[in-house]
Formats: structure tokens, C-alpha cells, sequence
């Protein structure tokens, strides 16, 4: 009775919580408690006020005046079946992370398609997975379908082995750039991890500099180095010239023992690329056709 | 601490975060390079299990740390250390690994794969082509092609007075190792001749941003810089010559070929920075509208010293370089601007306006080009190898528009309108502009049912297409003036780049999604998209897609849990070229056509389960499947000489196996066991059945299409603690 006396007054995990944590206990089936293995749940980080701060007074949830059987829902709910509105839950959220990655969440795609905070961060849990680049794509993944099944392919970035999360390229928060990048632009999010290929060059292929994207598909392809699709065919959606550029390769270009009739020099290994290798632009003086 | 002590036990794990180490050790059945590609599971045998994860929080005085080790037994090991005390400031440290196995069946005649200077062996048999290079198959020596990224990060983070905080981050990266790149000799006349070479990869890539920050219930601002500095040990390739005697160029010069030991010679990526500083900033006006914005400022800098025209000094030279280095500077400006607001109770609207500007002020001169290292540098009169470099610039406008409107708790309405203008330098067209117009809808039916459909038109148009702007801009006048009017181009008059022409795009997104219990979740979707490039006569014509998913999760009981989902995308593309030979104006003649339909499938299957019955044991596994599908199918016109004959597929296939078990020993200690199995079989055409002396002018590489079946095992014993 004396620990429960001295609990009401100091709480468990805030101070004067006994209003929740009297029935939301370690034996209650949502386990709210968990909340004091994070930073959420530090009671000497003045900004961490308690359970309402996020969920409301919910007088009529903690009270039940009128002794309902099914008792009334907190104020503000976050599980699926509240019926508290996507920006409603965000207000709580938005209160105190309303700046810095967050700054853009106003309009964004994730905010104009109702998605909740809470809809990818777990609060009431030590592990956040969407916080851990290893796992934070299958958070990612139960909306976006089509990057999983990308990640698969043949070619792809390490976002299935762990290495690279989503949000190393994308803030889901709201940002400047376009798909949400963490950069202005799609070129400026690559060079993070690409920036041998920000130049300027003396010789520019300019839809390189211009978007990485007009050539390559970020997630995973069945073409190596994640190219759209397979040279020669992607280099001569542009070029046709005289001579080889504009020449139509097909199965007469494969090793004679694979049935080929002229093993094509455009057409087998790198393609285009066995010659034309800077495709990103070149520094050397001798490099106009990207050879060198 | 005081509250803590008051609590038995039980609850006390409930409230403490909790830690846990694992170690052990683990068995990889079979080397294979693809199987280790980003893990580092590529050799056969042993290797050290190490995973921790340790956490402290002081409720007390909101002291915290956290130290995570991960994959410390693997080349794609990771740690992060991470301390400070909330609301006050923040300490991180960051070390990650990254294995890139290219291709571990690459070979190479050259003795010194990854130097920069690459040699043949002794008694090397030069001659035009690789079927008379006699020692060439046995020479081919193998090279295992793989880089690894080491990042190491350090962060801090601190609040300071009255709303203002600080951010400092520092990330130094390496990437070392090998990649590949073709090596070109000879390039004018018809007459390159190449090898396909290992590249020596030394970057190193610095990070630096720093910003502060402003936040009050209403204002939001942040100021910032940002810098970024790329160097690499390495500023060129070189190679000796494996080739002697090609005609067309100035082969006959004793510098050139092989015997009188010449080189080839290509540039590697130049030493680079950038530098950033840019301002965001957010504003509520009120509890309903909200406004945001962002301003940046950046400068992309190049000076290094240039290589020389050619690396074979026995070559003429006649002109100078135009100058020592580039002095490449490229001025970026962003500004972005969005409104959002509440206009009624179930109405909300969005503006938008986005300004990206790329300025580009590389100075430009002409350089008179040398070819493959191979030729002599002609006199600047009337040739091709005279040319300027085009620094290319553009600025982009973009302005949004969305409004969304309720009309009842279960149905939701969005239409949006998004205008884009492009304006480029040195490219077939001037400006580009596309109109998009989206509508929406998402209702929820019940409970238990939800739907939702969208759908986005848009409609580019460009200035005049001019396909030889950037030809006449970078030719001398004196090589193209001579030409008929009618030829003075480089590329296809008709044929449209797909990223500047006129295009018609059709997106569209349905989904749904069941869940007839608590337990049961169904969700189905269907995507739709396509690129019609109806100005184009040649070139990409169009790409269409389409990908269906379906998802499922069940809750059989409170300790065991599935999923599956299933996923399949079509994507193809229509292409046309014209096959002309020598003749320029072959391209108005129909019967020189040739078309490409590529179509690219793949279906993808998953499905596992876990079992935690909260007792002595918990289990589990997935099963994954992916098999790709790319077809090529060519056709050729009447006046083509040498029809298309049929390409095979391009085939991937996945298939994966993974368990895991825990048994707990005591209530803290457990053993754990994990199994993968991965079958991996792929086909390509370009490089299956490509010998070294395969093609006549390149050396091929014996590289072979991955195929494995590899086991992977492991046993592990983990503690936790609290």
C-alpha cells in the first residue's frame, strides 16, 4: 500500500501518471510502460510532461462517469482504430518536432496522404524500426510494394542487406527536393555517395549532369549498374548516327556458338561502354566522344 | 533510482531498456562473389558471428547512451556509439563498411590489375585484332573486381538559449579498390580497339554541414553550410597497348602499337568540392495555415591539372592545351515556397512554387582532340577532332496546386494541377513545359474495407527541336561549313532525346485494402503507367508499365504470426532507329528503320512466419522468390542488309530459405540458430559465351552470368541484460 501511496504521487515513469499506469500496469495488454526505455519516457527531460501531453486529459477515458462497460477512448488515440484523425494525431507529434527534418511536413506527400507519425514510429517501444536503417525498409515497404520487389533484382542498392535505409536518400518528413529527397535536387542527393561524378567536367554528357534518373532507377533493375535498360538499346534511344550508333543489334551480334553470325563489339559486355566508358563526363582533353 | 527501486523486478525489465550481446560463430558453404555482394558472405568456411546492443538511460539526469555493433565477424561490419543527455546535447560516432563484389571471373592479360599503369606479359603477341593474338587465351590471368567504403561520422548536437540549437556533422568516406571501364585505342576510321580494364578506385569523399536552428511553437528556421570534398589518389588509367598495325590511324608510327611501346591513356574522376549554405524556414499563421519555404546557394568547383592530349609522346602535337586546368564552376540556386492552408472545415489547399538553377560558368575553349591515343593531332582546319566543350545550364520552374476535400468522414477527394517550365543552354531545345493535372479519391467503405483510385495526365511540349544545336556549337564552323545544309548534324534530325521531347504520361494507382477481423490484413494495389513520346519518329517512342501487388499479415493466435505478398511489374519500351550506314540522308528512307520492343518482366514472392509462444522458445523464416524476365525483340526494314535474327531472354532467378530458432537457456541467455539457403542462376547474353578473342576488337573477359546454391549456417549465443 506504501509503494502504491508513494507511486501515485511520484508515478511511475512520470510524475502523477497513476491515473494511467494504475490500470495500464505490466499487466495489461497494451504495453504502454515500454515507453520508459525511451527518450520519451525520461522524466528528467523537463519536455517530457507525461501520458496526456500526447494523449489529452481524457477525463471520460479515466473516470468512465458514466460507468460505460466499453469505457470511452482516450482523447487522442493512435491505434488504427482510433477514430482520432491523421493531422489530429500529428498535432501531438508536430508540438514538439516541428522543426528541422520535420520543417517541410506541411503539404508533403506523407502529410496530404494522411499518413500518421504514428502510422511509421512505434513510440511506446524501445525499438522504432523505422529508426534502424537494417529494418527500416519493411516499414517503408508495406506502402511502397513496388521498391520491395525491386530490391530483389538483379542489381540494386544495399537496402535489403541493411547497409543503406530509405531515408538515406529520402527524408519521408517533407523536404525542398523533388520525391522527397534529403537534397534540393536529385543530382545533389546522389553525389552524397556518388560525388565522383559531380565534376564539372570538361566534356559533360549533359543528361548525366542533369538528372542520374533519365539513365539509371534507384531501387533495383534487372540491368546491371541499375541502368533502365541494356546498352546498346538505352544509349541508342538517343544516339543514331552514321555507322555503328544507328547499326540494329540483335542475335547476329552474340558469339558465334551462341548463334551469332558477327560477334558485335557495340553489343556484347559493356555495350556501348566498351569504348564510350565515360558516360558520366570526362576531365581529358583527348575525351569530346567520352572515350577517354 | 528512486522510482525504479520502488517496483519489483518484472516491472522494472518492463521499464529499462533493454541490452543485449550476441556472439558465436557461423559457416558459409561456397564461395561466390554475387552471394557476398554488400554482406561480405562471399568465401567459403568460418567466420565470427559479434552483434551487440547496449543502451543506458540515467532517468535521473536524462543522461543516455547507446553503443551498437553489428556484422563485426563480416566486411560489411558497422558501429555506432551515441551518448549525451536530452534537451541538452548529443555525442555520435559512426563506422560503417561496405563490400562491392563486382566479379570475381573477370581475367585480364594484363600482369599488374590495379595498378595505374597496367603492362602486358612478356612476349606478348601484338597484332590488329584479337585472333591473331596467339598467347592471348593463355595469358588471361584472373582478378577478383571489388571496391569497399569505409564511413567513418562523427555528430553533435546541442540545444542552446531560447530556442536556438546547433547541428554539426562529419562523415570521412574511402572507397578503395577496383571497378571496371573499357579502355579505347584508336577510335576514328571505324578502328577503335579496346580492353576492358580494372579501374584503381582511391576516393575519398569529405562531409561537412553545420547548422543552426531556431524553433518557437510558430517560427521554424535553420541556417546552414554544407561542403563536400572529393579527391582521388588516382588522376588517370594507363595501359600498354595490347594491339600493333590497324590502318586508319597513325598506327605506323613505331610510338604507337605495342612493340614500340605505346599507351593508351584515360582520365579518372577530378578531384571536386561543393560548397552550400542555405536557409529554411516555417511559419504558422495561423492554427489552419502554414507557410514554408527554403533558400540555398551552392558553387560545384574543378581545377585539376589536365592530362596531356595523348600519353605516346612520339605522337604530333602541334597545338597547345588552351589552358592547364578547367576552372570548372557550376552556381546552383534553389528557392522553394509553399502555402498550405484550411479553407473550410473539410478543405485544404496547398501552393507551391520551386525554382532549381544550375549556372553553369566553365569557361570554353576548343581542344583539339587526339584520338585513342592513336593518331596525330590533325591541323586545325577543317576536322572533327576540333571541339568545344559545352558547359550546359539550366533553370527549372515549378508551381503546385493541390486541394483536398472531405465530403464525409469516409471520403476523401484531391485535385492537384503542377506546372513546369525548363530552360536549358547548349541542348536541341531552348525550354520544355508540362502541364499535370491529378485527381483522386479514397473512401473507406466500413470497418473492415477501404479503396482508393488516383490518376495524373500530363502533356510536355518544347521549343522547336533542334538536333543539331549542340553539334554546330561544338564543331568548328570549319568542319561543318562545307557540309550540306541538310547534314549538319551529329545525331538523327528526327530523333527526339526521350528527356527533352514531347510527351503525353498517364499514371494511374488503385488500391484496397480488407481486413474482415483484428487478425487478418489484405491489401491490393495496381499501378499503372505510360510515356508516350508521340513526336518522336526515332528514338524512345514510348515506355509503358504496369505493376500489380498483393499483400497479406494474419494474426493466427497472440504467438504466431504470417505474411506473404506477391508482386509483378511489366515494363516495356518501343524504340525505332534508322540503320544508315555511310549515307547521312539514309535516315528519310523507311526501308533503313529498325525497331526495338523491350520488355522487362519479373514476379516476386514472399512468405514467412513467427512463432513466439512467450515460453522457451520463439522460431521462424521467410521464404523469397524474384525471377526477372528481359526480352529484346528486334525487327529490321527492307533496305537493312543483315536482318535481325532473335535474342535469347535475359534471365535472373532468386530463391531464398531463411529460418531462425531461440532457445532460451536461462531467462536471459539463449542460443540461436540461423540457416540461409540462396539460389541464385542468372543469364545474360552479353557476356555468356564471350571468350577473350570472341569480339575482334575488344578483349573480352571470360566473365561469367552468377549462378550459386549457397548454405549459409549459423549458431550464436546471446545474453541480455537490462
Amino acid at each position: 500500500q506504501a509503494a502504491e501511496d508513494k507511486n501515485a504521487a511520484t508515478g511511475v515513469i512520470y510524475k502523477g501518471d497513476a491515473k494511467c499506469t494504475r490500470c495500464h500496469d505490466e499487466n495489461d495488454n497494451v504495453p504502454v510502460l515500454a515507453i520508459a526505455k525511451t527518450r520519451h519516457g525520461v522524466a528528467a527531460d523537463g519536455r517530457n510532461i507525461g501520458c496526456t501531453a500526447c494523449h489529452g486529459e481524457s477525463r471520460l477515458h479515466s473516470e468512465n462517469p458514466q460507468g460505460l462497460k466499453d469505457r470511452p477512448k482516450v482523447d487522442r488515440g493512435f491505434l488504427r482504430s482510433s477514430a482520432t484523425s491523421a493531422k489530429e494525431r500529428n498535432e501531438a507529434c508536430l508540438g514538439c518536432h516541428q522543426g528541422g527534418k520535420r520543417m517541410h511536413w506541411a503539404g508533403s506527400q506523407h502529410a496530404s496522404g494522411d499518413v500518421a507519425c504514428t502510422s511509421c514510429h512505434q513510440v511506446h517501444t524501445q525499438h522504432d524500426k523505422v529508426r534502424d536503417k537494417t529494418v527500416q525498409g519493411e516499414v517503408c515497404f508495406t506502402c511502397h510494394k513496388e521498391q520491395r520487389a525491386q530490391t530483389f533484382r538483379a542489381s540494386h542498392h544495399p537496402i535489403r542487406e541493411g547497409k543503406v535505409g530509405c531515408s538515406d536518400c529520402h527524408n519521408p518528413h517533407g523536404t525542398a527536393g523533388p520525391k522527397l529527397l534529403v537534397k534540393d535536387t536529385v543530382v545533389e542527393t546522389c553525389y552524397t555517395c556518388h560525388a565522383e561524378k559531380r565534376g564539372p567536367f570538361l566534356w559533360e554528357h549533359p543528361p548525366a549532369s542533369d538528372n542520374c534518373l533519365n539513365c539509371h532507377t534507384p531501387h533495383g533493375s534487372n540491368h546491371a549498374s541499375l541502368l533502365k535498360t541494356k546498352p546498346p538499346y538505352l544509349c541508342q534511344q538517343c544516339h543514331d548516327f552514321t555507322q555503328h550508333p544507328g547499326t540494329a543489334y540483335s542475335g547476329r551480334g552474340l558469339p558465334t556458338t551462341a548463334g551469332g553470325v558477327a560477334p558485335a563489339q557495340q553489343q556484347l559486355l559493356r555495350a556501348c561502354l566498351n569504348c564510350h566508358t565515360q558516360v558520366h563526363g570526362t576531365n581529358h582533353p583527348s575525351g569530346a566522344r567520352a572515350t577517354r | 533510482n528512486a522510482r525504479a527501486d520502488d517496483v519489483d523486478e518484472e516491472t522494472r525489465r518492463l521499464l529499462t531498456p533493454e541490452s543485449e550481446i550476441e556472439a558465436g560463430f557461423g559457416n558459409v558453404s561456397k564461395d561466390s562473389f554475387k552471394h557476398g555482394d554488400f554482406t561480405g558472405l562471399n568465401q567459403s568456411g568460418a567466420y565470427g558471428i559479434a552483434n551487440f546492443s547496449i543502451f543506458g538511460r540515467d532517468k535521473d539526469d536524462a543522461r543516455y547512451y547507446e553503443i551498437i555493433g553489428r556484422n563485426l565477424g563480416l566486411d560489411s561490419r558497422s558501429l555506432k556509439v551515441e551518448g549525451g543527455r536530452q534537451g541538452d546535447f548529443g555525442l555520435r560516432f559512426e563506422y560503417s563498411q561496405l563490400p562491392k563484389l563486382f566479379t570475381d571471373s573477370y581475367q585480364t592479360p594484363f600482369v599488374n590489375p590495379g595498378a595505374t599503369s597496367l603492362l602486358l606479359p612478356p612476349g606478348w603477341v601484338a597484332t590488329n585484332n584479337t585472333t591473331g593474338m596467339t598467347n592471348l587465351a593463355g595469358s588471361m590471368r584472373s582478378f577478383d573486381v571489388e571496391t569497399t567504403r569505409k564511413a567513418y561520422s562523427l555528430g553533435m548536437t546541442k540545444q542552446l538559449v531560447a530556442g536556438w540549437s546547433a547541428v554539426v556533422d562529419f562523415k570521412h568516406e574511402t572507397k578503395e579498390g577496383n571497378k571496371l571501364i573499357g579502355g579505347v585505342i584508336g577510335s576514328t576510321g571505324g578502328n577503335p580497339r579496346a580492353a576492358i580494364l580494372p579501374e584503381p578506385v582511391d576516393y575519398t569523399t569529405d562531409q561537412f554541414e553545420a547548422i543552426a536552428r531556431y524553433i518557437t511553437p510558430r517560427l521554424q528556421t535553420e541556417f546552414g553550410y554544407y561542403g563536400s570534398f572529393f579527391r582521388n589518389e588516382n588522376s588517370a588509367l594507363a595501359w600498354q597497348n595490347p594491339y600493333e598495325n590497324i590502318a586508319g590511324t597513325a598506327w605506323g608510327n613505331p610510338a604507337v602499337g605495342y612493340a614500340g611501346g605505346g599507351f593508351g591513356q584515360l582520365s579518372l574522376p577530378p578531384d571536386n568540392q561543393f560548397h552550400q549554405i542555405f536557409a529554411s524556414g516555417g511559419y504558422n499563421y495561423s492554427k489552419d495555415t502554414r507557410i514554408v519555404g527554403k533558400l540555398s546557394f551552392g558553387r560545384m568547383t574543378q581545377n585539376e591539372s589536365f592530362l596531356p592530349y595523348t600519353v605516346n609522346p612520339g605522337l604530333t602535337v602541334t597545338t597547345p592545351l588552351p589552358r592547364a586546368s578547367l576552372d570548372g564552376k557550376v552556381d546552383t540556386t534553389h528557392a522553394d515556397l509553399k502555402l498550405t492552408s484550411k479553407l473550410a472545415p473539410k478543405t485544404n489547399f496547398a501552393l507551391g512554387y520551386r525554382y532549381d538553377d544550375r549556372d553553369n560558368k566553365t569557361p570554353q575553349s576548343q581542344y583539339l582532340y587526339i584520338g585513342g591515343d592513336s593518331m596525330n593531332q590533325p591541323l586545325l582546319t577543317n576536322v572533327g577532332q576540333a571541339r568545344t566543350n559545352l558547359p550546359g545550364s539550366s533553370t527549372k520552374h515549378q508551381v503546385t496546386a493541390e486541394l483536398d476535400h472531405r465530403l464525409a468522414m469516409q471520403t476523401k477527394l484531391k485535385l492537384g494541377y503542377e506546372f513546369d517550365r525548363i530552360e536549358k543552354t547548349f541542348e536541341a531545345i531552348d525550354w520544355e513545359r508540362e502541364h499535370t493535372v491529378k485527381a483522386g479519391v479514397d473512401h473507406r467503405f466500413n470497418e473492415m474495407v477501404g479503396a482508393g483510385i488516383s490518376y495524373a495526365y500530363s502533356d510536355r511540349d518544347t521549343s522547336t527541336y533542334d538536333a543539331a544545336a549542340p553539334f554546330l556549337a561544338s564543331y568548328s564552323p570549319l568542319y561543318w561549313g562545307p557540309m550540306p545544309l541538310d547534314q549538319q548534324w551529329d545525331n538523327v534530325p528526327t530523333q527526339k532525346k526521350f528527356f527533352l521531347a514531347p510527351r503525353k504520361r498517364d499514371k494511374l494507382h488503385a488500391h484496397t485494402h480488407v481486413s474482415p477481423s483484428e487478425r487478418v490484413d489484405l491489401q491490393f494495389g495496381v499501378d499503372y503507367n505510360n510515356d508516350d513520346y508521340h513526336d518522336s519518329y526515332f528514338g524512345l517512342r514510348e515506355a509503358k508499365g504496369w505493376v500489380a501487388n498483393f499483400d497479406a499479415s494474419l494474426q493466427a493466435s497472440d504467438t504466431v504470426t504470417g505474411h506473404a505478398f506477391v508482386s509483378y511489374e511489366h515494363y516495356g519500351s518501343d524504340q525505332r532507329s534508322s540503320q544508315l550506314g555511310a549515307v547521312k540522308l539514309n535516315y528519310l528512307n523507311p526501308g533503313y528503320d529498325w525497331t526495338a520492343d523491350i520488355t522487362d518482366k519479373t514476379f516476386t514472392f514472399g512468405v514467412g512466419f513467427r512463432v513466439k509462444p512467450g515460453g522457451k522458445y520463439e522460431f521462424g523464416g521467410d521464404f523469397s522468390h524474384s525471377y526477372s524476365n528481359g526480352e529484346i525483340d528486334v525487327a529490321t526494314g527492307a533496305l537493312i542488309a543483315t536482318p535481325a535474327t532473335p535474342l535469347p531472354d535475359v534471365v535472373s532467378r532468386l530463391n531464398r530459405v531463411d529460418l531462425f530458432g531461440r532457445y532460451w537457456l536461462q531467462k536471459d541467455l539463449s542460443i540461436n540458430l540461423k540457416y540461409i539457403y540462396e539460389r541464385y542462376s542468372s543469364k545474360d547474353w552479353a557476356y555468356d559465351e564471350v571468350l577473350p578473342a570472341t569480339m575482334a576488337n575488344v578483349i573480352g573477359t571470360n566473365q561469367l552470368s552468377p549462378d550459386y546454391g549457397v548454405h549459409v549456417i549459423g549458431i550464436t549465443a546471446s545474453y541480455r541484460f537490462f
